[in-house]
């Protein structure tokens, strides 16, 4: 019986103690030691956005913020800033799986860190008002900062996670091998997943508007969706819920003291594999933020019907995203509900 | 509680700890398994277990007034009656009142009941049922130990969904002390390991890509829906036998053996030999007590047929209140009858050779059809499906992401049951070095964290 147990928890413990010393020699996700944007890791994207700010704001004192969750991938900040005024710093704060509390503890943080709220643009989806917030995983997990969470319990997490993907302490070791020789994932300044088109981005738009997508994960996309119709087309049930409406009245109100000029962008999914937004929630949403501020492209357009804009069923790319920007800073609403 | 859960990996090591603290007191351990297996099973609902506890206790009662009753007969009756009715009651009375009611055009959702499914309820209910019939036949005594028999009916590694054990096999061994075999224990882990690489990083795999395809069948090609169907079958074969194993070897953790459920059935060179290698604890189940009582192939040809016809009806329908799982025993009979008319049941012996391959791919491709009428949700659905695999252009399959590393994990996965067909199970690997031995544990952990898809609940469950 000794043997055994002896046996089995060495089998359990030798390797675990030993990533554990990996993890914190290699600090795979660059939260340990001192965060670095050009090696940083962009699962943890909220982590890396935070990360960021708090190194650039003393310098660029940023002024437009883009809130978004992994939909901001369709979306150039410069392409954003050209639009609406060349003196504006914009700062993407992006989570992949944003949610609106996560939205209003950033707006909350900006708020307090001193910055002007000049220009405001927040992205959402149905998936913005999660029914049971996910906390667990690399790309839900919170920046202490903003969740309050303990750094230990931060760093335990992001652990249990590291812990469950090989692939990952494999990557470590090579990461903490090559030094800062891995590329970028964002840009430094704007934290602009697409930052690097920056100059050329509407050339390599013509030639593909689902850049950075895999073939594979194209052509199953595809095959996935090709088939579908308008009698797929379904209405979500109501998702705001009064925990929710607090938050959004929350941000609300700090638009209203900084003055801010805000614009609420619903953003598209592919019509016929996502459940559209309940009229109740847009009416609320409208209610809140005001009927001309509320720009919904998740309704049956040419956005939303037209696989060739998307990247998967809930992603458009940056053509779809560019042409929508466009539209709501040159153009009346002409989409709105 | 599924046994691919955190709750499963924090429940087994605390009531093993607890359970070889008590080495010496078996009565004591005994109580132990039966609290932790009414955990077990209350995990999933706690009303559940007033059904079990009936169960049980008719069960038992049963078996003390069969063998002291002049009436053994009418108490074994009875029981069966119970039995029989409780499960008819949960599983089968609305599949009935539907095809009653379709028969004869008549509305019916007024007599339908809201009620759920109670997990493993086949499994518990077969392998109480055996007991009392094993009384009757004189072939166990009944245990006036009512914690063993409550423990019999519900010890938690075979559940919920098997294997279904006899009396005889497991009553005996909770009624002596166990000692502790360390060589056992570690063989008990190794098949924890193996059950739970098939299911995690195989059977949930497939699945995957299998829903999709058999959600939009009608828009692919004939090859993508072959390649669905194959991977159908080695889906429901690791998820099943993966859950075989894990369950023989939590038992065998506690020193207890249960029977094997699975030898590599996709080895089997004929559809007999498949039978004995695939759910072997419910095919002998119905064997024993279907089979042989209605004579077996004791009174000429004809009955010899409709007795194999029945036993694989009732197979069928065991598996659920569907006439798609009818239909596949039906499906089931024809392939298995003319063996038995050619006497060619009983033509393979031991393990099969390379030379044997053509038999053993024609074997999996009749198997494999018959996948196809257990997974469709209706008749018209496995037809559709299986018209589908011929009216599309033949071009080259779906690939989606991960169908690549599927295919891998499965081809791993046969090279493995090939070369390891003579032992015990696939990761019987105690005579290795020991190198070898932890260089293989450690690498199928890597390839269950990496490739281990989300976590789905055993197909087995819902029967």
């Amino acid at each position: 019986m000794k043997r055994f147990i002896v046996t089995v928890l060495c089998f359990c413990t030798i390797p675990v103690l030993l990533l554990v010393v990996v993890f914190c020699i290699t600090d795979p996700y660059r939260t340990i030691h001192k965060f670095n944007p050009s090696n940083s890791y962009d699962d943890l994207r909220e982590y890396v956005s935070t990360e960021l700010f708090l190194r650039n704001n003393s310098k660029q004192h940023y002024n437009a913020f883009i809130f978004a969750n992994s939909k901001a991938a369709a979306i150039s900040t410069y392409l954003w800033k050209s639009l609406i005024g060349d003196n504006v710093r914009p700062f993407l704060f992006q989570a992949w799986s944003e949610d609106i509390e996560g939205i209003q503890q950033k707006v909350d943080f900006v708020n307090y860190s001193g910055n002007e709220l000049d220009y405001v643009l927040i992205l959402i989806d149905p998936s913005s008002f999660p029914a049971v917030p996910n906390r667990n995983d690399m790309i839900h997990l919170r920046h202490p900062l903003l969740s309050g969470q303990s750094k230990i319990g931060f760093e335990i997490d992001v652990f249990k996670n590291y812990i469950q993907k090989p692939s990952q302490w494999v990557r470590s070791i090579l990461l903490f091998v090559e030094g800062d020789k891995t590329p970028l994932v964002c840009d430094t300044i704007t934290n602009d997943v697409f930052g690097y088109y920056a100059d050329i981005w509407d050339e390599e738009l013509q030639q593909d508007s689902l850049k950075g997508c895999t073939q594979i994960t194209r052509e199953s996309f595809i095959e996935d969706v090709s088939h579908l119709g308008d009698a797929d087309i379904e209405i979500g049930e109501p998702i705001i819920t009064a925990y929710y409406e607090s938050l959004l009245r929350h941000i609300k109100a700090i638009f209203d003291t900084q003055q801010s000029q805000y614009k609420i962008l619903i953003m598209p999914s592919y019509i016929y594999k996502n459940k559209l937004f309940n009229v109740k929630d847009l009416s609320l949403l409208n209610e809140i933020f005001g009927e001309k501020n509320v720009y919904n492209y998740f309704q049956k357009n040419e956005y939303t019907t037209d696989y060739n804009y998307y990247i998967d069923p809930g992603h458009p790319g940056l053509l779809a995203g560019s042409m929508i920007l466009r539209e709501i800073y040159n153009t009346s609403n002409t989409t709105q509900q | 509680m599924l046994f691919n859960s955190i709750e499963y990996a924090f429940f087994l090591p605390i009531v093993f700890v607890l359970y070889w603290l008590l080495s010496g007191r078996y009565k004591i351990q005994n109580i132990l398994l039966l609290v932790s297996s009414y955990l077990f099973y209350g995990w999933w609902d706690w009303r559940f277990l007033m059904l079990i506890a009936f169960t049980s206790f008719c069960s038992w009662g049963s078996g003390l007034m069969i063998q002291n009753s002049k009436r053994s007969k009418g108490w074994l009756a009875a029981n069966i009656v119970v039995n029989l009715l409780i499960l008819a009651l949960f599983k089968y009375y609305n599949f009935f009142i539907t095809s009653f009611a379709d028969l004869f055009h008549l509305q019916c959702n007024s007599l339908l009941l809201n009620i759920v499914l109670p997990v493993g309820i086949s499994f518990y209910t077969f392998q109480a049922l055996s007991y009392n019939i094993d009384v009757y036949r004189h072939k166990i005594e009944p245990t006036r130990d009512i914690i063993v028999f409550f423990t019999y009916v519900s010890f938690f590694p075979q559940l919920v969904a098997g294997p279904i054990e006899r009396a005889t096999n497991l009553l005996p061994q909770f009624l002596a002390p166990r000692c502790f075999n360390c060589e056992e224990a570690f063989d008990g882990l190794r098949r924890i390991l193996w059950g739970l690489f098939k299911k995690i990083v195989i059977a949930d795999n497939c699945a995957m890509y299998v829903d999709y395809v058999w959600q939009t069948y009608s828009y692919h090609n004939g090859s993508t829906v072959l390649l669905a169907a194959i991977l159908f079958s080695f889906q429901i074969y690791c998820d099943f036998s993966g859950y075989s194993d894990i369950a023989i070897g939590s038992a065998r953790l506690f020193g207890i053996r249960l029977k094997d459920n699975f030898r590599m059935p996709y080895l089997s060179r004929s559809v007999a030999e498949f039978w004995k290698r695939w759910h072997i604890s419910l095919n002998t189940w119905f064997v024993d007590y279907v089979y042989i009582p209605l004579g077996g192939s004791r009174h000429g040809q004809y009955r010899t047929i409709v007795n194999t016809f029945a036993i694989f009806l009732l197979s069928g329908l065991w598996h659920g209140a569907n006439w798609t799982f009818v239909l596949w025993g039906v499906y089931s009979a024809f392939l298995f009858v003319p063996l038995m008319l050619l006497g060619k049941t009983k033509k393979y012996h031991g393990v099969p050779k390379w030379q044997e391959l053509p038999q053993i791919i024609l074997t999996f491709c009749l198997v494999a059809i018959g996948w196809i009428i257990f997974r469709a949700p209706n008749i018209e659905n496995a037809w559709e499906f299986f018209t589908a695999l011929f009216n599309h252009p033949f071009t080259a399959p779906m690939m989606r992401v991960g169908l690549k590393r599927i295919l891998v994990m499965v081809s791993l996965l046969i090279v493995v049951e090939w070369f390891m067909r003579h032992r015990e199970h696939a990761l019987d690997i105690a005579h290795f070095p020991a190198v070898i031995r932890y260089l293989i544990y450690y690498a199928l952990i890597l390839l269950i964290l990496e490739y281990g898809a989300d976590s789905q609940s055993f197909i087995y469950f819902q029967f």
